[in-house]
């Protein structure tokens, strides 16, 4: 019984025992439960929404006026008084402000004195234009006298030299005649042959002496050439590409008509080179090369009946004369041509081009041109002077073989011309052995007579040349324009100034020194005060009334996107009384300074905003409409900056049906500070999407809608 | 003296293997005690494919009970299927009471033809494994629609022919002469069955009571089988659920597992050392 006894209370041990495990384990239960709903977010969720997106503009700004005034007056008038103040209306013609009369008639007075001492300095300003006026006509009218008297001089000696040396071959050929008539008697016939064969001799060496002329010109103009090209390549590579474009344009030119000139200068040295042991007859033309390159200038004596020497000075083309060759001044124009008239010298400048100038050397001349015209040949790094020489030896040795060639030519050309001479001489000399002593003496002494001539005649064309050269030079300097003198002029205009202060003065004075308003306004700016002076400054400024109001505000750049030019909006005062709808937006500026701003404007109807008010711009911009839009709270980006939203998932586990948010990246076409539009797709119109937790939420998450 | 010394001989391989019985009751048990860096290290060659072997300490390092608080306070799906192992093992034995003692009994008192076919049938479907009934329980289910309910697991063991056979051996042992003299005292079939077999095979139902709630409680390839709905399944499918992240939760369920059979097994073990005999006596 007893064993029983107990038995039966173990085992009502063991039932309270695992009654209370039970009981625990309820417990539990709900605790555990308890515990795990606050681990869980509470989310609101919303389905997509087919909508537009509104773009709401919202901004406020001030009504200002269409157009500002400014009221000035003279500056340095005292102000005694200021009638208006900031913020009034005025009416055309009311007083604005008034300045000190006493001080205005002394300014008056100083005014008229000045004037009166300007007055004088125009006329001293005149006078000494004047004066210098005829001075320089007089220089130029001395050096054009001294030109005609020096060539004309010149011209008359080298017609004497002429003349003797004709009477001297004339006597010459004279006796050869008689000598031949007398051979002719004794022997027959050889007379006539030795005065052949002597003509022969001499035209052989006029030829030869052409040929070394015509060789001497040829080296010349090479010789220039070469330096030209060594110019222009130390140019080119000085200036860089731009600048050596240009400046090689440039010398291209110039070495164009240089070489144009050269060609002419040739022309002349084969055409009319001067031939010392010429005849008289061969002698209608001297030229003297003076530049062979560039200039020619030929001397020609014309036949004994007009006697008249013509310096043909003109060049190949309208490029400044340069004397090359002789580092001399060359009086010239740009299509000079100086005519000198034996009978009645005279000057005929022919100055159809720009001004004349004289140059002294070639190269440096060509390089100021080139400069000047070639702009600044400025490069970040020049280059070096060892450059430069390098580049020097390339060009010059381009042009050794051709200057070889040129100077073997002038070589032979002289050897020749000196071998065709010796000829002539030794014919002479035999002729002046095979005569009697008697007739020998008179040949020598004729032949000497013509030599001397000769070279009377030689020296006088050189002579005939250089007091071309000299004298032209003299008229050319006497021809440069004096540096411009423009201060009479500008005394004058100094002159009309001050009277044009003097009648605002005067017109300030017959007001009485008062200001008043010109049209109907609203002042908005005052720049001066009572008892001070003014300035040169806008003593007032005023909002003209009459052109009407414009409301003007700041736009960010996000909201520029969604509000255009003709874009209807709604003003609305600050206090929200007043307020006018579809009002067109005139302009809409980007901010000059900052470039997240711009300015829009809307003109105002007359009669309805105060300038100077604040008012508010309300524009909404609709979008088309978009399937699914969502509110922008359900929208997230993730750590890609992609966006995404969290749509609601229901899903079976141990504690039953429960949801739990998903993932679901989406593509943004447009969107709002209120909801986006969603590119279809991705999500559904029935999907519940997470718009709202009391916790963090992200994929995965266990969640609870609220209700 | 040589007598006790013998049998103490004799109980030092029985300790032994009572040791080695217990040792995974002790391997569970001091699981639940310890921490999570500890399981991890003693288990991650096994469960996370960790180089090196599997190791195991009785006593932990950093004894705690986070575990249990964390089995307990925070996790729900834990009491969900612990109430429904309890619901399923409650209405399995009250449909086994319901339809096995009287087909026990039936089986036990009454003489018809064909008694011993069955009962040989009774037999052979006690002995068959479940995998060999799963198919067919499967198609019976699904015709019947009861596929993913908690029908699907306690139907087939309500029938189930184990606890008929137990009873069936203490519904024998009554003898005749009892019921003959209810017989005589007037007493009809159900009466002699309600007020006499039943309180003298009360043992034996008690018996079966407890050895079919320790097999519903520890079911594991019925629910498997015919359980889809995760809210439906039972206590014993909680644990394949548990990873190495999680062993220190798999050992406290272990353990709570452990406390109602355990406590069933103390409340009940006379009955069921009698049912256990009597399922061992042949006929």
């Amino acid at each position: 019984m007893a064993e029983e006894g107990t038995g039966e209370m173990k085992n009502g041990k063991l039932v309270r025992v695992t009654a209370m495990f039970f009981a625990l384990m309820l417990c539990f239960t709900i605790l555990s439960r308890a515990a795990d709903q606050m681990s869980v977010a509470v989310v609101q969720t919303e389905r997509p929404q087919n909508r537009m997106i509104e773009h709401a503009v919202r901004t406020s700004g001030k009504i200002v006026q269409n157009q500002e005034l400014a009221v000035t007056t003279l500056p340095d008038q005292r102000v005694t008084a200021i009638y208006v103040r900031e913020g009034q209306r005025v009416a055309k013609g009311d007083l604005l402000f008034e300045v000190d009369t006493g001080l205005l008639d002394e300014k008056i007075l100083d005014q008229q004195l000045e004037m009166e001492k300007q007055e004088l300095q125009v006329k001293d300003a005149k006078s000494q234009k004047e004066v210098s006026a005829q001075q320089r006509a007089n220089s130029q009218a001395q050096a054009s006298e001294q030109y005609s008297l020096s060539t004309g001089r010149a011209g008359v000696q080298l017609a004497r030299a002429k003349q003797q040396l004709d009477e001297a071959k004339e006597k010459l050929k004279k006796f050869r005649e008689s000598v031949d008539e007398g051979k002719a008697g004794l022997s027959g016939g050889t007379g006539t042959a030795d005065s052949d064969v002597e003509a022969a001799l001499l035209q052989a060496l006029e030829d030869k002496t052409n040929a070394y002329v015509a060789a001497q010109g040829e080296l010349r103009t090479l010789e220039w050439e070469i330096e030209n090209a060594v110019f222009t390549a130390k140019q080119n590579a000085a200036a860089g590409t731009l600048s050596g474009t240009i400046a090689g344009e440039l010398s291209g030119s110039v070495s164009g008509n240089m070489s144009g000139a050269a060609s002419g200068a040739s022309l002349a040295a084969e055409d009319r080179v001067y031939t010392g042991a010429a005849d008289a007859e061969d002698m209608d033309e001297v030229s003297v090369e003076t530049g062979a390159e560039n200039e020619a200038v030929s001397i020609e004596p014309l036949a004994d009946d007009d006697e008249e020497i013509v310096l043909d000075m003109s060049s190949a083309d309208a490029e400044p004369p340069v004397d090359a060759e002789s580092g001399e001044n060359m009086p010239g124009t740009d299509d000079a041509s100086i005519t000198v008239d034996m009978e009645a010298p005279e000057i005929v400048p022919d100055r159809t081009g720009a001004d004349s100038r004289a140059l002294d050397d070639p190269d440096a001349d060509i390089g100021d041109m080139i400069i000047e015209d070639g702009g600044d040949p400025i490069l970040p790094q020049p280059p070096t002077q060892e450059q430069l020489s390098q580049i020097e030896q390339t060009v010059r040795k381009s042009y050794s073989q051709r200057l070889a060639e040129a100077e073997q030519k002038v070589s032979s050309a002289q050897a020749e011309k000196e071998t065709a001479e010796a000829a002539l001489v030794q014919y002479q000399q035999e002729q002046l052995a095979a005569e009697s002593s008697e007739k020998a003496a008179s040949a020598q002494q004729l032949t000497a007579d013509v030599r001397a001539a000769q070279q009377a005649y030689e020296d006088a064309a050189i002579a005939v040349n250089e007091a071309a050269v000299t004298s032209g030079r003299a008229v050319a300097i006497a021809n440069i324009d004096e540096p411009s003198n423009s201060s009479d002029r500008m005394n004058e205009i100094t002159y009309e100034q001050m009277e044009l202060t003097l009648e605002k003065l005067e017109g300030l004075k017959k007001a009485k020194g008062k200001v008043c308003a010109e049209a109907d306004g609203l002042i908005t700016k005052i720049n001066i005060m009572t008892g001070e002076k003014t300035t040169d400054t806008t003593a007032l400024l005023m909002a003209d009334l009459s052109k009407g109001y414009q409301f003007t505000a700041d736009i960010t750049k996000d909201q520029q996107k969604y509000i255009g030019t003709g874009d209807l909006v709604r003003l609305t005062s600050g206090d929200g009384k007043q307020k006018l709808e579809d009002l067109p937006v005139e302009s809409i500026t980007a901010d000059e300074n900052n470039g997240e701003l711009y300015h829009v404007t809307v003109q105002i109807p007359e009669d309805t905003f105060e300038p100077g008010m604040n008012v508010n711009l309300d524009f909404v911009r609709k979008s088309e409409t978009y399937p699914v839009t969502v509110p922008l709270s359900a929208l997230h980006l993730d750590e890609r900056q992609q966006p995404y939203v969290l749509i609601l998932e229901e899903y079976g586990s141990i504690m039953g049906a429960e949801q739990r948010a998903r993932k679901v990246s989406v593509t943004v076409l447009e969107q709002n500070e209120s909801y986006a539009a969603i590119a279809e797709g991705a999500i559904g119109s029935e999907q519940e999407l997470i718009v709202q937790s009391d916790k963090a939420v992200d994929n995965g998450s266990r969640v609870r809608v609220a209700h | 003296m040589v007598k006790k010394f013998v049998r103490e001989i004799t109980y030092l391989p029985l300790i032994l293997l009572a040791g080695i019985i217990c040792f995974p009751v002790l391997f569970a048990a001091s699981g639940v005690f310890m921490q999570q860096w500890e399981l991890e290290r003693n288990l991650a060659p096994v469960l996370a494919g960790a180089e090196g072997m599997a190791g195991w300490s009785v006593l932990p390092h950093a004894p705690t009970l986070r575990s249990l608080v964390e089995l307990l306070l925070d996790s729900p799906q834990f009491f969900v299927m612990f109430w429904n192992s309890l619901k399923i093992s409650l209405c399995i034995l009250a449909g086994q009471t319901m339809f096995g003692v009287p087909s026990a009994w039936a089986l036990a008192r009454f003489r018809f033809p064909g008694r011993k076919a069955v009962l040989l049938l009774y037999i052979v479907l006690m002995l068959m494994p479940f995998q060999v009934l799963m198919l067919p329980q499967y198609l019976v289910l699904d015709r019947f629609r009861l596929l993913d309910t908690h029908a699907a697991v306690i139907l087939p063991a309500v029938f189930s022919t184990f606890p008929v056979f137990i009873m069936y051996r203490f519904f024998c042992g009554i003898p005749e002469s009892i019921l003959e003299a209810a017989r005589i005292d007037g007493a009809g079939h159900l009466q002699v069955f309600l007020w006499i077999g039943i309180p003298l095979g009360s043992a034996g139902i008690v018996s079966s009571g407890i050895l079919g709630f320790l097999e519903s409680w520890n079911l594991i390839e019925q629910p498997m089988t015919f359980l889809k709905t995760k809210s439906l399944w039972p206590l014993s499918l909680f644990l394949p659920e548990i990873g190495l992240e999680e062993a220190g939760l798999g050992f406290a369920a272990a353990f709570m597992m452990l406390v109602p059979a355990l406590l069933l097994f103390l409340s009940g073990r006379e009955y069921l050392e009698q049912g256990i005999a009597a399922a061992a006596l042949k006929e």
